[in-house]
């Protein structure tokens, strides 16, 4: 039964000299977060990395959206705002296509898959690093050898790209044509980059040449390549052993192995497009939908292990 | 459905895919074990009802638990002894559950398949499953060395067994060295395939970490926490552990049936059963 306010003798239970009634503070539900003691919690990169979760609209660029997104995971995983990134790409991906049937160039020059790794600079610039884009060219070799010693560069600091992209003036910026990448242990620190970003194709790894781009490494640095397994008659190629014996031959150490993911996640699933690769008759094969990122660090101590120059050839 | 050289099988945490399993328990002491639903996504590509799956090293049998509930034969050995009560109850579980195929346990060396008791399973084995198994860590190139040469000489052993058209699937976690540095496992797997007869025709990435939403939730341990904390402030960030690598080989006349069964399109809608073994 529910006592009645009116009710004479509750009333009559509470003198006048009773104290009046202290409402009792009760914990209340906390409001504020903990506060923030200035700690950040680092970022722990795991093993595997969807890369086309963004829509991104397919523009005039070469540079495909995953690979975008991959660039852009790499930059800010491995480095801090200020320090300097260089993307490195071969000649052979720029190549027209048209030029095939002309001069009889093996298929090898079509724009591959990483094409247009330079288009990232302006992405990078906007993450505040600075940025230098430069193309690496193999020996002739298999090619008709037009593009060897072929070296275009362009290099800019945050501010400046900032003030050049006001202007669209990225093509104007510092370009040397006719010289070959020669980076020596001698090149002053200005020209160390904390981060190198390369992609290789399994079938084109002569241009390889870590032990160039190790010298470019500051004693923290970093080099990234993206590559991917390649399968021929039924036979998969996979790339990493080769590019982990010449980058351990030039003083680079092993770090990580990451599996960059074209597919995108939603709904707790990979989401694959059914048209993306015709059903075949084929026995048991996977459709590849990951490509790989290889992550070479300097060594903590010198190696004594430097020989042949790093070199694939 | 495509299969897709990712595969989703983090989506349960390693102690549900158990349970869902049916494993004994005790199981989980396996550390180096084949997770249940990566076995069951490799059984499900790689064979077909009634055949026959071997794991030459099954630990504590989570391959062959997947094997009979899938509808396949299994057979596994138990080297080391320890395994052996614990996969033979996972065997003996999933035939309790209903599994009718035959499953077998020994507790023998994978040099027994070369033997005259194994003459019966020459060319009847459609796929070898396991993982490479390193006792006790993992830590040095010599380890490294060490666990790749023992898997190679099993898949000496196996690859006699195999079935036309048969499969060798080797699981394998990645592992760090004391330096830090990643052990490179693909490349001495590879090599060590190829010494055997066999080719390498995939490599898979069987996650371990949960697709959710639109992200990609780890499972990482303490441990491996507390070692990426470590390694983002005195450095560069370890990547936390979210697969597991997945080889898959065949025999070199098989995988060249295959690539040119792939580029003959299928005549009047009808699949050419050409590569379709007769186990």
């Amino acid at each position: 039964m529910t006592p009645s306010h009116d009710d004479e003798s509750s009333s009559n239970k509470h003198g006048a000299a009773d104290p009046p009634t202290i409402p009792i503070s009760l914990p209340r539900r906390r409001t504020k977060r903990r506060a923030n003691l200035g700690h950040r919690r680092p970022p722990r990169p795991s093993t595997v990395w969807p890369c086309a979760q963004d829509d991104l609209l397919a523009g005039t660029g070469l540079l495909a959206g995953w690979l975008l997104t991959a660039i852009i995971k790499v930059v800010t995983t491995y480095t801090r705002p200020g320090q300097r990134v260089l993307l490195l790409e071969p000649a052979h991906y720029l190549a027209p296509s048209t030029s095939r049937q002309t001069r009889g160039v093996s298929a090898g020059l079509l724009p591959g898959p990483y094409a247009g790794l330079h288009e990232a600079g302006w992405t990078v610039v906007r993450l505040g690093r600075g940025v230098q884009t430069q193309t690496a060219v193999a020996d002739p070799g298999p090619v008709d050898g037009q593009f060897g010693d072929v070296l275009n560069e362009s290099e800019a600091d945050p501010e400046a790209f900032a003030l050049s992209a006001a202007t669209d003036e990225l093509a104007g910026l510092s370009v040397h044509r006719g010289a070959r990448p020669e980076p020596t242990s001698s090149t002053p620190g200005p020209d160390r980059y904390d981060l190198v970003i390369t992609a290789v194709e399994p079938r084109a790894l002569d241009w390889f040449r870590p032990a160039d781009w190790a010298d470019l490494l500051t004693s923290t640095g970093t080099l990234v390549v993206i590559t991917h397994g390649h399968r021929e008659s039924g036979r998969l190629t996979d790339p990493a052993g080769s590019l982990l014996r010449a980058a351990h031959r030039a003083g680079l150490r092993y770090h990580d192995r990451i599996a960059l993911l074209r597919i995108p996640v939603r709904d707790g699933t990979l989401a694959v497009s059914t048209m993306a690769e015709p059903a075949s008759a084929a026995p048991a094969r996977h459709l590849a939908v990951h490509d790989d990122l290889l992550v070479f660090t300097r060594q903590p101590e010198p190696t004594t292990a430097i020989d042949g120059g790093g070199d694939l050839r | 459905m495509m299969q897709l050289s990712v595969w989703p099988t983090g989506q349960r945490d390693p102690l549900a895919q158990l349970r869902d399993a049916g494993c004994v328990p005790g199981t989980e002491t396996d550390a180096e074990r084949i997770p249940p639903q990566v076995a069951a996504h490799a059984i499900a590509a790689y064979t077909r009802p009634g055949d026959l799956v071997l794991d030459p090293d099954c630990g504590a049998g989570t391959v062959l638990a997947e094997a009979l509930r899938a509808g396949r034969h299994a057979l596994g050995l138990a080297p080391r002894g320890r395994w052996w009560k614990l996969a033979r109850a996972n065997v003996t579980a999933a035939k309790a559950a209903g599994a009718w195929p035959d499953g077998s346990v020994l507790d023998a060396r994978p040099k027994v398949l070369t033997t005259v008791r194994a003459a019966g399973l020459l060319g009847r084995v459609g796929l070898v499953l396991t993982s490479l198994r390193t006792m006790p860590d993992l830590t040095t190139a010599e380890a490294v060395e060490a666990a790749t040469a023992e898997l190679t000489v099993t898949l000496l052993h196996c690859e006699p067994l195999l079935c036309s058209g048969g499969y060798v699937a080797v699981v394998a976690r990645p592992r760090r060295r004391v330096d830090g540095s990643l052990a490179d496992l693909v490349t001495p797997l590879i090599a060590g395939g190829a010494s055997v007869g066999l080719v390498p025709v995939e490599r898979c990435i069987a996650l371990t970490a949960e697709l959710r939403g639109s992200r990609l939730v780890t499972r990482a341990s303490l441990a491996e926490r507390r070692a990426a904390a470590r390694a983002h402030f005195t450095g560069i960030p370890n990547a936390v552990v979210a697969h597991l690598e997945v080889l898959v080989f065949q025999l070199a006349h098989d995988a060249e049936l295959a690539a040119a069964e792939a580029l003959q399109p299928a005549a009047h809608g009808v699949e050419n059963p050409g590569w379709r073994r007769s186990a």
